[in-house]
C-alpha cells in the first residue's frame, strides 16, 4: 500500500459511490479516507530497540439522517491492503453502518422529542452551515521525502541522537531516543459534491533523558519534542521550530536536565512576582489557555465530561465576547496556514477552508474555533477547525498553530528591566483548571532574574495564576515569535492525541511560583 | 466480528509458516480484531444540542509476526504488521516487514517461555450476547442506552426543578459523557510452545452532571463485562443529576493543608494516573521512579495494600492471557506498606535479570531473588481507547487495580477518623508536574467535593477553587483510612479499571484559586 494508491480510491469516488451517496435516508454524508506511510526507530542508550516502517489506510464516514429528527451516526474502520482492491464495496459497507446509526439515532431523538417536552425544547435537528462545496489537490511539503528513507537509516538516526545526549555528560544516566519521519494522504468526499485530496509530512524527535549528580541528589527527568510538516529534513538539518539538527537538540535537553541536577528547588513565591517566560513556553500558555477554552465545542459545553468547559463562553448572553481578557498589547489567534510547526492544513475535515481566528485582538476577546454543526448553533461562519487524528476517527474541534502574537521588544531588553524576577525556560507538564481558568505549568528551567541579570537555576518549579489576571499583567512581548510543535494534544472519546502547532514571542507578566519540593 | 476460531487457525499456520524461515531463534504471530462502539452525550438545557451526539465505532483487525533470527553474527529482532488480512498471505507479508525493519537489541533473550508452574486460567470474560451483536442492533442499542441515561438525568431532576421553580432553560442543565463497548479478540503462537487466545468485552459508562449557574457539579459511573437485553443506564444518568442537585450552594474554602477522604474517582486519579506509573518495571529500569532502590521497604502508611488482579469475576478490566501469551494473574505491587511487586512484561522482566547488577541497583535487591515480584503478568498490546491491537507493540499496562487494607472501615468510620477536613470526590488533569521522580502533583477539584464537619459529610465545596499542590510520594505515606467500599472506576485514556474505595489522608496541600482577586 501507497499513498500514491489512494488515486484509485479517488477515481472509485468519482464514479462509484455518488449513487449511493444521495439514495436512502440520509440527507448528508461524507467520506474520509487516509492513508500514510512512515518510518520510526526506538533507541535506548545508544543501542536499538525498534524499527517499523508502515503503512496504514482508514475510512471514516459520516451520515446525517433526514428522517425522524435530524440526527448523525459515524463508522470508522482501519482498513487493509484488500479493501483498497475493493474499495467502491467495502465503502459501500460502511456507509450502509453509518446510515443505520443515524436512523436509530434520529428515531430515538424523535421519541424523546415528543416525551419529554420542555425538557426536549434544546434538542435540535443536527444541521451543517452550508460551506462551497471544493474540489482541490494540495501536495506535501518535502525535501528528503519520507518514502525513501529506510529503516536502517531511521535505526542509525536514532541510536546517534540517543548516544549525544548519553555522552553528553556523566550526569545523564539514560537517554531514550524515537525518531519518525512520514507521508500521509487524504480524500474527502462529501454528497455536496466536495472532493479534496491534500497531502502532508511529518517528521519528529523525542528525547527522554534521565540525569542524576554524583552526590546522590533527586534524579531528573526530562523530555521534549520537536519536528515540523515536512521530510526528513526537519531532523537532518535543523528545519524545526527548535533550529537544530536532532543531535543538536538532545544535547540541548541533555544540558538541561544537567543543570537542573544541579540545581536548588524553586522556592515558593506565594504573591504575583515578575516573570519572563521564553518562546517555548508561552506557547504553551497559548494552548492550554487560550487556544483550548476557544473550541467552540468546549464552549458549549460539549466536552464537559473529558477536556472541560471555557472560561471565555457562559452561555448564549454571558461570555467575554467583545470584553477586555488581557492587556492591549495581547493579541492570539490560531491559524491553519501558519508553517513553522505541526497543525497546517488547507481545508479541515469537513471540506472547509481554514482561515486565521483571532481570539484576542489587543487584549479584547473575538472569537472561537468552530465546525460547521457548531457554527449554525452560533450563527456564525464556519472557519475550518474540525479535524480527527485519524480518518477512522470522528473530528472535533481542535487547535491548528495557536499562538501569541509577536511584539518588537528584544528579549534581552524585556529581561534587563527586571529588577526581581525569574526567567523562566521551556516546558514540561502543565495542569489546568477544567474551564481553563487558572493553571499551574512547570518551565523546564527557573533562572532568578536580579538587577536585570540572570542568576542561578532552579529546578521543579511551576509558573500557576488564575489565566485573566495573568494575561491582563502582560506589558511586554519579544520580536522573537516563533512557532513548536506539540506532538501529542489529547481530545475526546476515545482519546485522539493529535499533531498541532503552537507560537508565541518572550513575554513578560506576573505569575506565582510553586515550590519545586 | 471475525471469529475467534479463525484467528486461532491463523495464528497457529502462521507460526508454522514463519518458523520455517531459515536463521529463525524464535517466532511469535498474534492477530487481533478490536470494536470500540461508543455512544457520546451531549445533552444542555440553556444551549442548543443534540443529546446523542456521537453514535460511533472504530473496528481494527491485523496480524503482527516479531521474529528473533541470526543474520551474519548478529541476532536480530524484527516486528511486522499487516491490517485487516486475517491470512496467510497477511502473515507473509508481516514477517517480511520484519525482517526488513529486524534490529540488533543487545538487551533482547527471546519470547515468553511458557512457566509450568503457573496453571492456566479457564474463565473467559465476555459476553457472547455483547461480542456477536449484528450492526442494526448495536445501532438500536447504543441509541436505547444513550437516550436511558438523558431521561434518567431529567427524571433525577424533576424534583430540583419544581421546588425552585426554574425552566430547563433556567436550570442551565448539562449531562455530558459517553456509553462505551470494547470488544475484543485475540490469539497468539509462539515457537516456546504457546498457543492461546482470548476473548473479553466490557460495558463502560462516564458521565458528568452540572447545574451551571449554581456551579455545581457531580459524576456517575458504571461497568460491566457483560450486559444483556435487559440492561439499562437510566439509572446512572438519574445518579449524575442528584450528584450536581446535591452539590448546590457550594462553599469557598481556605488553602491550607487539610484531612481529606479521597472519593473514588479522585482516588483512582492518585493511585491510577500517578502512583502506578511509579510501580512499572520499565519506571524502574529507566530510573525515574519514586521507589528506586525501594524493594521491599516501607514506601507507604501499612494501611495500604495495593495490587493488579486480572482474574477478578466479573472485573470489566479481566484479561485470561496476556498479550505474550503469559496466564494472567494477581500481581501484588504493595502489601501492608511494603513494597513488594512491579507490573512487568517479559521483555523487561527479561532485561532486569539480564542486567542484574545495574538492576539491582535500580530495584534495590538482585531481581534474581525476586523472580515472584517481577512476573510478567501484564504485556499487553493496548491502544488508548480499549483494544488488543496488533499494530502496537506490548507494553506494559495494568488491568484491574485494586486499592484495599487489612483493617478496612465503613464509610462512617473514615469520616470519624477524618472529624472536620474535607471530602475531595474528583480531581482533574493531575499531572506530575514536576517530572516523575520529583514526585510533585498538581490537579484541580472539580467535583462532588464536601466539607467533613464532627464526622459527617457537610455543605458541598464549590467546584474548581481547590488546587491540590503536594507529593504523591509523601501523600501515601499520611493515609489513614481506607475504606472497605471499592467501586470499579475508569479514568479518561486510561487502560485499567481501578477499584476504588474512600482513601482518608492527612495534611493534604490545597492552594485556593479562581478568586478573581
Amino acid at each position: 500500500m501507497r499513498v500514491s494508491d489512494l488515486d484509485l480510491v479517488k477515481e472509485s469516488l468519482s464514479t462509484g459511490l455518488p449513487s449511493v451517496l444521495t439514495e436512502g435516508d440520509a440527507s448528508y454524508i461524507d467520506i474520509r479516507v487516509e492513508a500514510s506511510e512512515g518510518v520510526g526507530a526506538y533507541s535506548e542508550n545508544g543501542n536499538s530497540k525498534i524499527t517499523s516502517q508502515d503503512w496504514s489506510f482508514a475510512l471514516g464516514v459520516r451520515a446525517i439522517d433526514k428522517e425522524g429528527f435530524s440526527a448523525a451516526g459515524f463508522y470508522g474502520r482501519q482498513l487493509g491492503g484488500n479493501d483498497l482492491k475493493n474499495f467502491t464495496k467495502t465503502a459501500r459497507e460502511m456507509i450502509r453502518v453509518a446510515k443505520v446509526r443515524a436512523r436509530a439515532n434520529s428515531l430515538a431523538k424523535s421519541g424523546f422529542k415528543k416525551r419529554y417536552g420542555k425538557f426536549a425544547e434544546s434538542i435540535m435537528p443536527t444541521f451543517l452551515t452550508p460551506v462551497k462545496a471544493v474540489i482541490d489537490t494540495v501536495p506535501a511539503v518535502y525535501e528528503k521525502d519520507p518514502r525513501k528513507v529506510t529503516s536502517k537509516e531511521m535505526t542509525e538516526l536514532a541510536k546517534s541522537v540517543s548516544s549525544a545526549a548519553l555522552s553528553f555528560n556523566g550526569c545523564i544516566k539514560r537517554s531514550d531516543v524515537v525518531v519518525n519521519t512520514g507521508i500521509t494522504r487524504q480524500i474527502f468526499f462529501s454528497s455536496e459534491g466536495a472532493l479534496i485530496d491534500q497531502s502532508w509530512c511529518s517528521s519528529g524527535v523525542t528525547i527522554f533523558v534521565l540525569a542524576q549528580n554524583d552526590s546522590g541528589d533527586k534524579p531528573v527527568d526530562l523530555y521534549h519534542h520537536t519536528g515540523n510538516q515536512l521530510g526528513l529534513e526537519a531532523l537532518i538539518d535543523g528545519r524545526n521550530s527548535h533550529n537544530k539538527t536532532a543531535e543538536e537538540f538532545a544535547k540541548q535537553i541533555a544540558k538541561e536536565a544537567v543543570i537542573l541536577a544541579d540545581a536548588k528547588p524553586a522556592p515558593e513565591i506565594n504573591r504575583p512576582v515578575t516573570v519572563v517566560l521564553d518562546p517555548d513556553l508561552i506557547a504553551l500558555f497559548a494552548h492550554e489557555i487560550i487556544g483550548h477554552p476557544s473550541e467552540l465545542d468546549r464552549a458549549l459545553k460539549m466536552e464537559t465530561g473529558y477536556a472541560g468547559r471555557s472560561w471565555l463562553f457562559g452561555d448564549m448572553e454571558n461570555n467575554m465576547a467583545g470584553k477586555q481578557v488581557g492587556s492591549s498589547i495581547l493579541t492570539a489567534f490560531s491559524d491553519p496556514t501558519l508553517t513553522g510547526g505541526y497543525g497546517v492544513y488547507k481545508y479541515d475535515d469537513e471540506g472547509t477552508k481554514a482561515k486565521r481566528v483571532y481570539h484576542i485582538k489587543n487584549g479584547i476577546y473575538h472569537d472561537f474555533m468552530n465546525s460547521r454543526q457548531t457554527a449554525s448553533i452560533v450563527g456564525a461562519a464556519p472557519n475550518g477547525h474540525y479535524k480527527a487524528n485519524n480518518a477512522s476517527a470522528v473530528p472535533l474541534i481542535r487547535m491548528s498553530v495557536s499562538a501569541i502574537a509577536g511584539g518588537s521588544t528584544p528579549p534581552a531588553k524585556i529581561i534587563s528591566e527586571v529588577k526581581n524576577g525569574y526567567y523562566c525556560v521551556g516546558h514540561r507538564i502543565p495542569s489546568i483548571s477544567e474551564a481553563r481558568e487558572n493553571f499551574q505549568i512547570a518551565p523546564r528551567l527557573i533562572y532568578e532574574i536580579k538587577n536585570g541579570r540572570i542568576g542561578q537555576a532552579y529546578r521543579d518549579g511551576r509558573v500557576t495564576a488564575d489565566s485573566k489576571d495573568f494575561f491582563m499583567s502582560i506589558d511586554a512581548l519579544g520580536n522573537d515569535f516563533t512557532v513548536f510543535s506539540i506532538p501529542n494534544c489529547g481530545k475526546g472519546q476515545p482519546m485522539q492525541a493529535k499533531q498541532v502547532g503552537n507560537g508565541g514571542p518572550t513575554a513578560r507578566g506576573r505569575a506565582k511560583i510553586a515550590r519545586g519540593e | 466480528m471475525i471469529e475467534l476460531s479463525k484467528l486461532k487457525q491463523i495464528t497457529k499456520n502462521g507460526l508454522n509458516y514463519v518458523k520455517s524461515e531459515p536463521g529463525i531463534i524464535e517466532a511469535l504471530v498474534y492477530a487481533s480484531v478490536n470494536h470500540r462502539t461508543v455512544g457520546r452525550i451531549v445533552y444542555t438545557t440553556h444551549l442548543p444540542c443534540n443529546g446523542l451526539e456521537e453514535p460511533k465505532s472504530e473496528e481494527d483487525s491485523g496480524i503482527a509476526v516479531e521474529i528473533w533470527f541470526k543474520k551474519g553474527n548478529k541476532k536480530l529482532i524484527g516486528f511486522g504488521h499487516e491490517p485487516n488480512d486475517i491470512s496467510l498471505a497477511g502473515v507473509k507479508k508481516a514477517l517480511e516487514k520484519a525482517k526488513r525493519d529486524a534490529v540488533e537489541d543487545l538487551d533482547f533473550g527471546g519470547f515468553l517461555k511458557p512457566d509450568k508452574d503457573v496453571s492456566k486460567i479457564k474463565e473467559t470474560f465476555n459476553s457472547n450476547k455483547l461480542m456477536d451483536v449484528d450492526f442494526k442492533k448495536e445501532a438500536e442499542l447504543l441509541a436505547k442506552l444513550s437516550w436511558e441515561v438523558i431521561e434518567g438525568s431529567i427524571d433525577g431532576l424533576e424534583q430540583y426543578a419544581k421546588k425552585k421553580d426554574l425552566s430547563p432553560k433556567e436550570l442551565a442543565f448539562i449531562l455530558n459523557g459517553d456509553n462505551f463497548i470494547i470488544r475484543e479478540r485475540m490469539a497468539l503462537a509462539s515457537t516456546n510452545g504457546i498457543e492461546d487466545s482470548d476473548e473479553s468485552t466490557v460495558f463502560l459508562s462516564f458521565l458528568t452532571a452540572m447545574l451551571e449557574k449554581e456551579n455545581a457539579k457531580g459524576s456517575a459511573w458504571g461497568s460491566e463485562s457483560a450486559i444483556d437485553e435487559g440492561f439499562s443506564t437510566y439509572a446512572i444518568g438519574k445518579k449524575a443529576a442528584l450528584a450536581a442537585v446535591n452539590a448546590v450552594g457550594g462553599k469557598r474554602i481556605e488553602g491550607k493543608k487539610y484531612r481529606v477522604v479521597f472519593g473514588p474517582q479522585a482516588v483512582t486519579e492518585l493511585f491510577g494516573n500517578l502512583l502506578l506509573p511509579n510501580l512499572n518495571l520499565g519506571m524502574m529500569d529507566f530510573g525515574a521512579s519514586i521507589f528506586t532502590a525501594k524493594y521491599g521497604q516501607e514506601v507507604t502508611s501499612p494501611l495500604l495494600t495495593l495490587y493488579d488482579d486480572a482474574t477478578l469475576l466479573g472485573g470489566a478490566g479481566s484479561k485470561r492471557i496476556t498479550c505474550e501469551g503469559c496466564s494472567t494473574g494477581k500481581t501484588l505491587l504493595i502489601e501492608k506498606g511494603k513494597l513488594v511487586g512491579f507490573l512487568s512484561d517479559f521483555r523487561t522482566t527479561s532485561k532486569m535479570l539480564r542486567k542484574s547488577k545495574e538492576s539491582t541497583a535500580k530495584l534495590g535487591v538482585d531481581p534474581h531473588e525476586i523472580r515472584h515480584a517481577i512476573s510478567p503478568r501484564n504485556g499487553f498490546r493496548f491502544s488508548e481507547g480499549g483494544g488488543r491491537v496488533a499494530a502496537a507493540s506490548v507494553g506494559i499496562h495494568a488491568t484491574n487495580l485494586v486499592i484495599e487494607s487489612h483493617q478496612p472501615m465503613t464509610e462512617g468510620e473514615i469520616l470519624n477518623k477524618v472529624g472536620d477536613g474535607i471530602y475531595i470526590g474528583r480531581l482533574w488533569y493531575t499531572y506530575p508536574v514536576g517530572g516523575i521522580s520529583s514526585g510533585i502533583i498538581s490537579g484541580t477539584a472539580i467535583a462532588d467535593n464536601y466539607i467533613i464537619r464532627r464526622g459527617k459529610l457537610a455543605e458541598p465545596i464549590l467546584p474548581n477553587t481547590l488546587r491540590i499542590e503536594d507529593n504523591i510520594g509523601e501523600m501515601i505515606k499520611r493515609i489513614i483510612g481506607i475504606g472497605n467500599n471499592q467501586i470499579p472506576t475508569i479514568l479518561w485514556a486510561s487502560d485499567e479499571i481501578t477499584h476504588a474505595p474512600w482513601v482518608a489522608m492527612d495534611k493534604i496541600n490545597f492552594v485556593e484559586i479562581n478568586k478573581g482577586e
